[in-house]
């Protein structure tokens, strides 16, 4: 008996076993079936896409960049684009029924072979006509037919795969996928009429991206795009995936924030009831920590200065809030317009000077020049490798018989120390700087301040360049020597970093931290951490930033001093030579089939050596064109006779001096010098802070006699 | 003295097997009333549930409660008595259906008394009720199994092991014919378990088995293609075998001939037991609740979900633990049942009660392995949970039987029978 007993109690576990095999093994695979089988065929209620918006002026309130329009789009049964065994065999019915009436003959016989060539003839000539009704090419519609079929034909693959019971079509396969988009009303309204009581097709509302203010922070928003669809990775595709034909965020913030603000579609069955089986939940909205009224007034003003700069092709503007980190405004100019990004499209990226579409905020790799020098100062001085008090007697050249490693001024600085050397922005100094620190030594400390990397904020950007010791090796076929030191600590000689680095390295020299910022408001901060400088030294070296504008004969003085300023900014110029930048090549090589020697000219070096018949190490190359192109009479200082080359200007700096609350880093592309050339921008961007309330109070102050003496200078030194 | 100390752990004057026994036989009876509301309520379409369910299945419940506590009182050894008279009539009466029911198809007057459903004469139609004389049959062969086995030794011997079968066969051969697969299915394995509670040694068991497992390829010869079809589709189910036999044309059209393996689910045991699965999948460990989940509120339905595949839509409803939950009431009564079976000297009414058991466990057994796609899809209800007058009735007089054993247990006078230990 107990035999028996233990035998039924065996048989009741195999049966719990299967049962938990079952209903928790399976679980997944078995909740897919049942919402996949046509049983109650669905559609998708499409959710709404969240609005990118920014603080308005002064922080207060928010203000929409980018929202949605209705619209509308053409949609097409997922059987016509790829027609399945259960569909024809419907359609076939409907035919035969159709042509028995024809013939009166209702057991007329017609085998599936004549049938055939019909349906594939009216699936044919219903693309001909929706080409026709849209006015779209046909090969278009076939490419977004077949795009659809793929992606739809995987889920198939993906559902059935690991299922039981594969002969009834999955439910993406009785949905309609949009063919073409963007309909006004009246558009829609037509075609409708036009396509008339044809199931095949529809006609049904759906949105589009407004972007409300033109071009402001057209770099940053990104764009949105009619997806393919996703490929899915399991059979669970309903929720997490997108749908053909469903807005996708495929740059700048709509990518980055695309999980917030796509939302969850919803699902409402295909009956009389029309029942919501899951309700659609909309996106989210997201607030960046850009001031409107700021970053407007940067895009004008940078534009402004730009056109007014006679080799300028570009400018960028970073400012970031350090108390909280935020970032106020991040200008890259030229601008797009993006509402019109597709139709400019040829134009704009056909500009090989402008280059419009280019965020120079991000993907823009210059060299630094003077703007590091604070900070390698301070460096220099918290390592004890020089004292504060140590001077460098400057000439105009460190080299004075070989007339080798000049200073920017010819005439020399005399002894400085490093206050006065940032202040004038003393080369001679940092070449005694860079030699002590070595080159290792300076690459390094570059590393830790975050060059070489991308700032790990959220947002795709560009590495730079620190040089090293094996990149040496690698592109000039030496290691680094003392004369890299020297380049190096200057901000020359193969270092390059992005706008957005420099602003970051400008906080770093504020505040004492190295802290990339945040862009969204209420997202948490990423992490930062000090940049190990002694206090003492960041404070001298703030104070020859100080000098440089607040001294009359600082570099910056006369672009960036402005007396309507209520506090004390401070700053550096920097101006680094950059070669042109080449936009035509000439290539030679041999060509591998003939031996002949061939050459040509290409416009796209990268793309070229890509594809090319040869490998790289056989081609040849030369540049032809680049731009911008010196006029003669700039390529020698008229009253010293020095040849002078092209140069970016920066000017970086924060204010105000005590308490650092905004930093400011300015950016002109061959703006030839960092004060003529960035400083009024940079000036004018304090002014509009301090207009907004982020720094100083709104109040005008009366102006002391000092400082009108001082004003009386300037005038003096201007009329010049 | 006091006589009553032997019952003062009772319950209501019942033993605790007896307690067992019935708490298990409330909570399947709980569950099924509560799915038979939740169908009603769901507005299933009448192909599938007929209207009304929860009401006759409570009516069906009440009645079968009242013949069960009239089995109980009775004398069940009266009722071996009658074994053998029993049998026989049963088996008049299977003759007869089959009989009938084959003519019936032609004679439309007799058709009316004995329908011909779903490829199948099982049916005797009286005024307002049918009578499914294979279910009754279950009873009767149980009671003159036991009868016959009682006192017998012979069967202690391989030879001896004739006559049982013999009382087997006749009754199997014309259930086979009705045809009734599931019933016979049943038969068999509550001989072994019977001859094995006897006392007769396993080895003949196993040999018989052995035989019978031989006799398998010409049975499976000699079936319908539709039952052929049901004992496949167990490894049907399978992607594997599937593709396998597509590879093997040869073997495919042995094991299911003249239909196309892709179009496996949309027949009748893959679209069953595909259903089925789905249907219990869905459920998970807590369940989709009561009347809720996509075979309860869809369109998509589960056929004969109140009857056969109960199983799964109680699964479907409370999912792992309400699907376990039934398996531990049948377990929870066969304990009550085997604790009565081993208490009980008298051999007649020991063998009566381990059939009893035999038969509940393996019709539970082969019917929820059936929504489980591990047994061949057969018309098996699930003991005291599916829909219908004849099954209840079947397994509450059946239980009516067993209480009454317990409650009689009477003295046996003289040397023990089922002394045979070699076998244990």
């Amino acid at each position: 008996m107990k035999l028996l007993l233990l035998f039924f109690v065996l048989f009741g576990l195999l049966l719990v076993f299967r049962l938990v095999k079952i209903q928790v093994g399976q679980y997944e695979q078995y909740a897919q079936i049942a919402k996949a089988a046509p049983a109650t065929p669905m559609k998708p209620i499409p959710a709404t896409r969240g609005r990118i918006l920014s603080r308005g002026p002064g922080g207060d309130g928010t203000v929409e960049l980018v929202a949605n329009e209705p619209c509308f789009e053409l949609a097409v049964y997922y059987p016509v684009m790829d027609p399945d065994k259960w569909w024809i065999s419907d359609q076939f019915k409907t035919l035969r029924k159709k042509i028995r009436k024809a013939q009166n003959d209702p057991k007329l016989k017609i085998p599936d072979d004549e049938l055939n060539p019909v349906l594939t003839g009216q699936i044919n000539q219903f693309w001909e006509n929706l080409s026709v009704l849209t006015d779209t090419p046909l090969s278009e519609l076939q490419a977004t037919r077949e795009r659809t079929t793929q992606i739809i034909r995987s889920w198939i693959n993906n559902v059935h795969k690991d299922r039981e019971t594969a002969d009834y079509p999955i439910l993406e396969q009785r949905m309609y996928y949009p063919v073409v988009s963007d309909f006004d009303e009246d558009e829609a309204i037509t075609l409708r009429e036009q396509l008339g009581n044809s199931s095949w097709a529809i006609v049904r509302p759906s949105t589009r991206r407004l972007y409300r203010r033109g071009d402001t922070l057209c770099h940053l928003l990104g764009r949105t795009t009619r997806t393919p669809g996703t490929q899915p990775k399991t059979f669970k595709i309903i929720d997490k995936d997108y749908l053909p034909g469903e807005l996708e965020g495929i740059s700048g913030m709509e990518a980055v924030c695309d999980e917030t603000l796509k939302g969850h579609r919803g699902w409402v069955e295909v009956d009389e009831d029309r029942k919501i089986v899951t309700e659609p939940q909309d996106g989210k909205d997201v607030v960046l920590t850009i001031d409107v009224a700021l970053q407007e007034y940067i895009q004008h003003r940078l534009a402004k200065q730009v056109k007014s700069l006679p080799y300028a092709t570009g400018g960028a503007a970073v400012v970031i809030d350090v108390r909280n980190w935020e970032l106020l405004a991040m200008a890259s100019v030229p601008t797009f317009e993006p509402a019109d990004y597709i139709a400019q499209f040829k134009k704009n990226s056909q500009d090989q000077i402008q280059l419009p579409l280019f965020n120079r905020v991000l993907r823009g790799q210059y060299a630094p020049g003077s703007i590091v020098k604070p900070i390698i100062g301070a460096w220099a001085i918290s390592e004890g490798k020089v004292t504060p008090f140590q001077t460098y007697h400057c000439s105009g050249y460190l080299d004075e018989n070989l007339k080798r490693f000049k200073c920017w001024l010819p005439s020399g600085h005399g002894d400085v120390d490093l206050i006065h050397a940032i202040k004038g922005s003393c080369d001679i100094y940092f070449y005694h700087i860079g030699q002590l620190l070595t080159a290792e030594g300076v690459a390094e400390f570059y590393k830790k301040i975050g060059f070489g990397q991308s700032v790990p904020f959220g947002i795709d950007n560009e590495e730079g360049r620190v040089p090293t010791q094996e990149w040496f090796i690698a592109h000039h076929g030496r290691g680094m020597s003392i004369g890299d030191a020297r380049n190096l600590a200057i901000g020359q000689g193969d270092l390059e970093i992005t706008p957005l680095q420099a602003a970051v390295m400008m906080s770093a020299v504020a505040t004492g931290r190295y802290q990339p910022p945040r862009f969204i408001v209420g997202e948490p901060l990423p992490p930062g951490h000090s940049i190990g400088i002694s206090s003492y030294a960041l404070g001298l070296a703030r104070s020859g930033m100080d000098k440089v504008i607040n001294d009359t004969d600082g570099t910056g003085h006369k672009y960036g001093f402005a007396d309507e300023l209520t506090v004390q900014a401070a700053g550096k110029t920097g101006s680094a030579q950059a070669p042109a930048r080449s936009i035509e090549w000439e290539v030679s090589y041999q060509d591998p089939v003939t031996s002949q020697p061939v050459s040509q000219t290409v416009d796209d070096l990268n793309k070229f050596l890509r594809s090319a018949p040869v490998p790289r190490k056989d081609i040849e190359w030369k540049t032809t064109r680049s731009v911008p192109e010196m006029k003669e009479e700039d390529k020698r200082d008229p009253n010293t006779g020095r040849s002078l080359g092209l140069a970016h200007g920066w000017f970086a700096g924060y204010a105000p001096l005590q308490r650092p609350k905004i930093v400011v880093v300015v950016f002109i592309e061959y703006g030839m010098a960092g004060g003529s050339g960035a400083g009024p921008v940079f000036r004018d961007i304090l002014l509009k802070c301090q207009d907004l309330g982020y720094i100083g109070d709104r109040r005008k102050i009366t102006l002391n006699n000092w400082q009108i003496e001082r004003l009386h200078e300037i005038d003096e030194s201007t009329d010049e | 003295m006091n006589l009553q100390t032997n019952n003062n752990n009772t319950f209501l004057g019942l033993s605790p097997a007896s307690t067992a026994v019935l708490l298990g036989m409330i909570g399947l009876a709980g569950l099924s009333l509560l799915t038979m509301y939740a169908l009603d309520n769901a507005e299933m379409p009448t192909n599938i549930v007929p209207p009304n369910v929860f009401r006759s299945q409570a009516i069906f419940m009440a009645f079968s409660f009242g013949v069960m506590l009239v089995v109980r009182s009775m004398n069940y050894q009266r009722i071996g008595d009658m074994a053998y008279p029993l049998f026989i009539l049963t088996i008049m009466l299977l003759a007869m259906v089959l009989v009938f029911g084959k003519i019936g198809q032609h004679v439309g007057f007799i058709g009316q008394f004995f329908p011909y459903v779903n490829g199948s004469c099982r049916w005797i139609r009286l005024p307002h009720f049918q009578v499914q004389p294979s279910e009754f049959f279950k009873i009767v062969f149980i009671l003159g199994l036991a009868r016959y086995l009682r006192y017998r030794k012979n069967y202690r011997q391989f030879r001896g092991l004739i006559g049982p079968f013999a009382l087997t066969l006749l009754p199997t051969i014309l259930i086979l014919l009705e045809p009734d697969l599931g019933t016979v299915l049943l038969l068999l394995p509550i001989l072994f378990v019977m001859l094995y509670a006897a006392g007769a040694k396993i080895k003949h068991l196993i040999a018989i088995i052995l035989m019978m497992l031989a006799c398998v390829p010409i049975l499976f010869a000699m079936m319908h293609d539709y039952q052929r079809g049901r004992i496949v589709g167990v490894l049907l189910q399978s992607n594997e075998v599937r593709d396998w036999l597509d590879n093997n044309p040869k073997v495919k059209e042995y094991v299911y001939p003249g239909k196309d393996l892709k179009q496996w689910s949309n027949s009748v045991e893959g679209f069953h037991l595909s259903h089925s699965k789905t249907a219990i999948g869905t459920g998970g460990i807590f369940g989709n609740g009561l009347g809720k989940g996509p075979y309860m509120e869809s369109s998509r339905k589960l056929p004969e979900c109140h009857n056969d595949f109960v199983f799964a839509i109680i699964a479907h409803q409370f999912g792992l633990f309400g699907a376990a939950s039934i398996v531990m009431f049948y377990l929870i009564i066969a304990t009550g049942l085997a604790e009565i079976a081993t208490r009980t000297a008298e051999p007649l009414g020991r063998l009566v009660a381990v059939g009893i058991l035999a038969m509940l466990l393996i019709q539970a057994g082969v019917n929820i392995g059936m929504t489980l796609g591990l047994m061949p899809i057969t018309g098996l209800t699930l003991p005291f949970v599916s829909y219908g007058g004849s099954s209840l009735l079947t397994f509450f007089i059946l239980i009516g039987l067993a209480l009454g054993i317990d409650r009689l247990r009477p003295i046996q006078i003289g040397p023990k029978p089922f002394e045979f230990q070699d076998d244990y």
